[in-house]
């Protein structure tokens, strides 16, 4: 059985205005994203890694070429239908974790559920779930303050599954972590990965992540330099 | 969503206490103002709104107790078309009770005598200032040593019916406590017109104002006038609708100036809270941007963002309304002035303070809406 297509890039480009100056950020890149890829974006910083990111994230426009996630044209979307396609399909990872400190571990993977009319006890039980599949049920009610670096990080998986996505970013997910919870964290992505046959796509610049993915990408100056396959 | 806008306001508590205190004293002033006003409103409408007759005294006085008319006047008001009974009064102040000299210290401490004939004031249809009786019986027309004691000063010198008071150099003994508890007439002493007279130092054929009950009380303006018309050069006849039409009046005006330092303290609070959200906006850009990476709208945004305000429009505002109701409560107990904080004047501040956060937050959330999810989580 041929392998659903989740994200198609057909040579898209990138550009930023700073301030008079135009700066390329992406040009050219063509990639298929298939599902349960798990891909490792390489690259140095301001190769364009991250603009690649928020592209198949949704979270922005490409300037030209073409974007599709679950088969949506990006450029035919506005504010609310990429809001609605970011709801559905997609989870994000952040480095630093972006966690709302007034709330605890179980209500901030609760918060991407907030405006749906999904019922509170339903909520709380996926999000319970998700603490206990990413290891850190037992620190459900302790606020951010009182997470270590790995816990935060792994309330923060639990956060971008909450919605049930077909597809996970993560930006730098490991990029303030030390190296033996950086193992956790990916052991647990790849576990996500295998189970539940999400897609994952991780951007870094940590060489040693590369023996998670499937399919490596090395980025260097907004292009697709090479692409290793497993 | 609501528990998050809500905690929100406490991440930074000193920030969020110094925007909303401009709510706080806007609506202190609000809720104390409308207490005075509406108290002082209740009293006149309780006092004059019971009845409706004509009052006639002296033209040219300031009070009754400085008018003097000839009681043969009475008679010849009866005849007046329209009324169908007057009543002559006397109104002074004691000097002295249970030989204790009075001093005016507050409207509720102001104590006077209110001197009637009984068996005229049996053929009244209605109950005139007097009101209904709480206790004991009406004075009869040998009651010269008995009186009818306001409610107030009853219960301040723990007077009942059977009780003795003494009321300047006299001995008097209580038949009756008033129902009345209106500041004004609380302490009121009622007793036999001739011993008033004595007491006041009026002659036997004077008195100071009549009271005039009418055939149809609605037509109490009419013969306030057709009164002015016969006696107009002696007299003086208000009817007492037209008192309390003055009275709100004079209220309404308070009322515009209640509203204007509303309007003025909401604005100001207003720019207090445009800037405090804006503020908090701009510090969480990553945690906006966090919030619409993971598929909030722009409107969850939106509605996150005016919750806020408008909770700090809201907390500013109860806060405001118990302090309000704090100030109006010292003000009638210590100082006299009736006050009344009423349900509506409460609904209306709550709502007033929530729509003025709504409002206040209105361009902040729109900022908020707005922002670039790539560009909030870059935190520009």
């Amino acid at each position: 059985m041929p392998k659903k297509k989740v994200i198609e890039m057909k040579n898209v480009c990138k550009e930023y205005t700073m301030g008079k100056v135009k700066v390329k950020a992406l040009c050219g890149v063509t990639l298929d994203v298939y599902e349960g890829d798990f891909i490792v974006i390489i690259g140095p910083s301001g190769s364009g890694k991250s603009t690649m990111l928020h592209l198949m994230g949704a979270l922005d426009k490409p300037s030209s070429g073409k974007v599709f996630i679950n088969g949506k044209d990006l450029q035919t979307l506005d504010d609310w239908g990429l809001a609605m396609l970011r709801r559905k399909f997609i989870g994000f990872v952040f480095q630093s974790f972006h966690l709302i400190p007034t709330l605890n571990a179980l209500e901030n993977v609760m918060l991407p559920l907030e405006p749906t009319k999904i019922d509170d006890i339903e909520k709380i039980k996926r999000a319970k779930e998700l603490l206990k599949i990413v290891g850190v049920e037992h620190r459900m009610f302790h606020k951010p303050t009182e997470l270590s670096g790995g816990e935060s990080q792994r309330v923060a998986i639990a956060r971008a599954l909450i919605n049930d996505p077909k597809i996970v970013l993560a930006d730098e997910p490991t990029g303030n972590l030390d190296s033996k919870t950086t193992m956790q964290i990916m052991d647990t992505l790849q576990k996500m990965n295998k189970e539940k046959n999400k897609t994952f796509i991780i951007v870094t610049h940590d060489l040693s992540l590369t023996k998670y993915g499937n399919r490596i990408l090395y980025i260097k100056d907004g292009l697709i330099d090479k692409m290793e396959e497993r | 969503m609501i528990k998050l806008a809500f905690f929100n306001l406490f991440r930074r508590k000193i920030r969020t206490f110094l925007a909303v205190l401009g709510i706080v004293i806007g609506i202190t002033a609000l809720i104390t103002l409308t207490a005075v006003i509406d108290g002082i409103y209740n009293e006149m409408t309780s006092v004059f709104g019971s009845f409706q007759g004509v009052m006639v005294m002296q033209k040219g006085v300031a009070d009754q107790p400085f008018s003097r008319l000839e009681e043969s006047l009475g008679q010849k008001l009866t005849n007046v078309q329209g009324v169908r009974t007057v009543v002559s009064e006397i109104w002074a102040a004691p000097k002295s009770i249970d030989n204790q000299p009075l001093r005016f210290t507050s409207m509720s401490s102001f104590v006077f005598i209110y001197g009637i004939d009984p068996a005229q004031y049996k053929k009244l249809r209605g109950s005139g200032w007097i009101g209904e009786l709480e206790r004991g019986e009406m004075l009869g027309s040998n009651d010269k040593s008995y009186v009818l004691l306001g409610k107030n000063i009853a219960d301040d010198r723990k007077k009942f019916v059977g009780s003795n008071i003494r009321v300047n150099e006299k001995q008097f003994k209580v038949k009756g406590i008033l129902k009345t508890e209106s500041e004004l007439y609380g302490n009121i002493i009622v007793m036999d017109i001739d011993v008033a007279r004595e007491l006041a130092g009026i002659s036997k054929d004077k008195v100071n104002t009549f009271y005039v009950e009418l055939e149809d009380p609605k037509e109490d303006k009419k013969v306030a006038q057709l009164i002015n018309f016969l006696y107009g050069s002696q007299v003086e006849a208000m009817a007492t609708s037209d008192f309390s039409e003055t009275v709100s009046n004079m209220l309404g005006n308070f009322n515009i100036v209640a509203f204007a330092i509303a309007a003025i303290s909401a604005f100001v609070a207003a720019m207090g809270i445009i800037n405090t959200i804006l503020m908090s906006v701009m510090e969480r850009y990553k945690e906006i941007g966090t919030l619409k990476a993971s598929g909030w709208t722009s409107w969850s945004i939106m509605k996150l963002i005016l919750l806020e305000s408008a909770f700090m429009g809201l907390l500013g505002g109860l806060i405001g309304i118990f302090i309000g109701i704090a100030i109006a409560h010292y003000i009638d107990t210590y100082f006299g002035i009736p006050t009344l904080v009423t349900t509506n004047s409460v609904v209306q501040a709550a709502l007033f303070a929530f729509f003025v956060g709504l409002f206040a937050g209105a361009y902040p959330a729109y900022r908020a809406a707005k922002l670039d999810p790539v560009e909030a989580m870059r935190g520009a």
